[in-house]
């Protein structure tokens, strides 16, 4: 985690899970981090900087969403961790805003306890204030400022109400703490409480408030005390488990005594300021009853990932023709500008048709995120976990498992973050281990390309398009891999229980499409910066590799043969021929090692250089009409490009992956875990696809 | 027509406590019920109770479809494997 900037005061954005603090955290900040409805899309802290009254900046911290300073999970950990000023290298924040779902205002204050509690100058952001009046919830908003002591402002997030009053508090209201801890505990569950944590003052040098917390933690953990050996001193821990003897002896229950407390109070103010309608009921039951039905719920979340990889197909058609087009033009005005020859064939062979074969992907890569961002934020995304668990639980994993895996398919990175919500941590490792066999956006060049050239677009059954079919079977064969192999990593090398499974359902709502679209220009922006970097460079040194050296006379296959990749090609070919794949597959596979679509460029530049040409889709006719020079056989068939695809799907070919992975796992171990198994498992499938493909004919 | 909790609350509860217990996890979809007992471990009561799924909460049964359930605390949605609510004992209100 990076270290946070000096400048100012800090003040951290907590709340809990799904309450909108990112929404605020954007609206404050003018950033535009990602925001969805669906607990744990903030996975890790996020800064961001407003001015406060004194012409200083202030630094504010969007922390990850927690029901509690008593972490379950990574994520929850950070935010814990932050607001106890145990990060290490995190600075402890100076002032805390606390945003709290005016729809579960009772949740929400039991987190304010806690914070009161650590002593925070606080500031109480009540989101959603819109959402609570048409569920008949009125909360009078003075009423509950007084009785906690803090400043109480209404928002919604989602349109900017409430945020020049926020922002006008951040500057002059966030100085002063409340002046009191407000719940009470039973007298002998407070004495020793007390006493415990002051020995902890005395023996950890924590400062009161973080004893205070520590102390409630240790009385009620339902962890076993060995787990803190040697962050506590022995005879600190030998008083802890008198303590649980003494309170279980006395009648209290140590794991509940605490929270019922916190909540005591917090029911005795809920009571006090708010007042509750009939909870509106009606579409939303009906919703639920059918899209979370353990039949028609998977049935409608297949057939919304058919629509959607339909979609992609379809709907991107046009654009992907008019920027392939553009490309084609811009190759064209070279040509008439600059000379023949080598200046001439590097910008059009190379550079132009190299980053146009993957920018012409750019439609369907912004459909994919598009149609992801309507899953997310429709509260569909939560549904999509809760029926899937039934299936999850067959492989030994938690339904909770099941988002990360699905953000996997815009990319792995964040598919594996979002794995900090996982409580268990074997659990987590498989979900990480597995997330890259979902397939990612990065795939998606490679998909489209070997199916628009070798998989004919026909309909089935009238109105499935067969390349569709092709294209969801690619992205259903990845979750199955990860599903089988789940199941190997759950039965051998991280055998454990699962945690119950528990997951919060947030409402439905219009997906917000100003807030999808940022995400999918944030995402191109990404795709075309590659493009325009990593991409162009690859393409650049691919057409030298691939013109260089030269031989004067023969064929342009000849002189492929004779350039340095030619050779190169050669010299893998044989690790590659039992796949069923040519040399130029293999430069292809080689070059994917910095991103996987840069095999669409690669073989772009090189059938260029073989073959010439000026536009970008010309590529899959080139593709398929190349013959072996030595046989006179298509080097790419139906049943090769199949194989290239099942390879793709498989293979773990992404150098980020594995970084992240590295961090998240504190080591090298898994990483290399993930790239031998993924890798031969993409090998062995490849040559069975091939093998058993031949032996059918 | 608006009621407070207490009111609303006090009710409910005096109700529940004159019937007998039943497993959340047996609860029909469309019942409301109040939580008489968590019978969990540890560590899940505590993160049920985290949630405001708590002793004396009033809860509806949203969808019951084994082996998992949703279940709307005022109005917040959870989702829930039977196994979890088979460990938490409820009371019809209705």
């Amino acid at each position: 985690m990076e270290q946070q900037s000096g400048r100012g005061r800090v003040v951290a954005i907590v709340g809990n899970p799904n309450c909108g603090k990112t929404t605020i955290f954007n609206e404050l900040t003018g950033l535009r981090q990602k925001v969805g409805n669906y607990a744990g899309v903030t996975v890790e802290k996020k800064e961001g900087f407003v001015r406060d009254d004194r012409g200083g900046e202030l630094t504010l911290v969007d922390l990850p969403g927690t029901y509690s300073l008593f972490a379950n999970a990574p994520d929850e950990q950070i935010a814990s961790d932050a607001l106890l000023g145990k990060g290490g290298r995190i600075r402890k924040p100076d002032g805390v805003v606390c945003v709290v779902d005016a729809t579960s205002l009772e949740r929400g204050l039991y987190l304010v306890s806690q914070i009161i509690d650590q002593r925070y100058p606080l500031l109480i952001v009540l989101n959603m204030a819109d959402a609570a009046e048409r569920a008949g919830i009125h909360i009078d908003i003075p009423r509950l400022s007084t009785m906690l002591g803090v400043r109480v402002i209404p928002t919604v997030g989602s349109k900017g109400v409430g945020i020049p009053e926020l922002k006008e508090a951040l500057r002059s209201d966030l100085r002063v703490s409340p002046a009191v801890r407000k719940w009470q505990l039973p007298d002998v569950v407070r004495e020793e409480h007390e006493e415990l944590a002051g020995m902890l003052v005395q023996t950890t040098q924590t400062d009161e408030a973080v004893a205070y917390h520590d102390a409630a933690m240790l009385l009620s953990t339902p962890r076993s005390l060995d787990e803190f050996n040697g962050r506590i001193a022995p005879h600190v821990l030998d008083h802890v488990r008198q303590d649980h003897q003494r309170l279980g002896g006395l009648g209290y229950d140590r794991h509940s005594v605490f929270v019922e407390s916190r909540y005591a109070w917090v029911h005795s103010i809920a009571e006090r300021v708010a007042a509750f309608g009939p909870a509106p009921r009606s579409v939303t039951d009906r919703i639920d009853a059918v899209v979370t039905h353990k039949v028609w719920g998977i049935v409608i979340f297949l057939a919304l990932m058919m629509l959607m990889f339909q979609s992609i197909f379809t709907w991107a058609a046009v654009p992907m023709h008019l920027i392939g087009e553009g490309f084609g033009w811009l190759s064209g005005l070279v040509s008439h500008l600059i000379p023949p020859g080598d200046l001439h064939d590097l910008l059009v062979d190379g550079a132009i048709t190299g980053v146009g074969a993957v920018v012409t992907f750019l439609p369907q890569i912004m459909l994919m995120f598009f149609f992801l961002g309507i899953l997310e934020d429709s509260g569909y995304m939560a549904r999509a976990a809760f029926i899937m668990n039934r299936v999850m639980g067959r492989v030994g994993l938690h339904g909770k498992a099941f988002i990360p895996l699905l953000s996997s398919f815009a990319c792995a990175i964040p598919g594996i973050m979002a794995t900090r919500t996982i409580e268990n941590s074997r659990d987590r490792l498989v979900t990480m281990l597995v997330a890259p066999l979902m397939s990612c956006s990065a795939r998606l060049p490679v998909y489209s390309l070997l199916i628009a050239a070798f998989i004919p677009s026909t309909l089935v059954f009238g109105f499935w398009n067969l390349q569709g079919i092709v294209m969801i079977s690619l992205f259903l064969l990845g979750v199955l891999a990860a599903l089988l192999v789940a199941t190997v990593f759950k039965r051998t090398i991280l055998r454990g229980e699962s945690p119950e499974f528990i997951l919060e359902l947030p409402p439905y709502r219009w997906p917000s499409f100003r807030s999808i679209f940022i995400q999918m220009w944030s995402r191109a922006k990404i795709f075309l910066r590659s493009a325009g970097t990593i991409i162009l460079a690859v393409s650049i040194v691919l057409w030298f590799l691939s013109t260089y050296p030269k031989l004067n006379h023969g064929t342009p296959s000849e002189k492929l043969s004779f350039s340095a990749i030619g050779r190169a090609g050669h010299v893998i070919e044989p690790v590659i021929r039992p796949l069923g794949f040519d040399w130029k597959v293999g430069i292809g596979i080689l070059s994917s090692l910095l991103q996987r679509e840069v095999f669409v460029s690669t073989v772009s530049t090189i059938y260029n250089v073989q073959v010439g040409g000026d536009t970008p889709h010309e590529l899959k006719i080139k593709m398929q009409n190349d013959r072996d020079p030595v046989t006179g056989l298509p080097t790419f068939s139906v049943l090769t490009a199949i194989g290239v695809l099942v390879y793709y799907v498989l293979a773990m070919q992404c150098m980020s992956t594995l970084a992240v992975m590295r961090r998240e796992t504190n080591g090298w171990k898994w990483p290399v875990i993930q790239l031998v198994y993924m890798n031969a498992l993409a090998y062995g499938a490849a040559f069975v696809v091939y093998r058993v493909g031949l032996l059918l004919g | 027509m608006l009621c407070t909790s207490r009111q609303h609350g006090d009710v409910i509860r005096k109700k529940a406590m004159s019937t007998n217990p039943e497993r959340l996890s047996t609860t029909p979809a469309g019942r409301r019920v109040v939580v008489r007992k968590l019978q969990s471990s540890p560590q899940t009561a505590m993160r049920l109770r985290e949630l405001g799924l708590r002793e004396s909460t009033v809860l509806r049964v949203v969808t019951n479809d084994a082996p998992q359930l949703i279940c709307e605390l005022r109005h917040t949605r959870i989702g829930l494997h039977h196994r979890v609510a088979k460990d938490v004992l409820v009371s019809d209100v209705e």
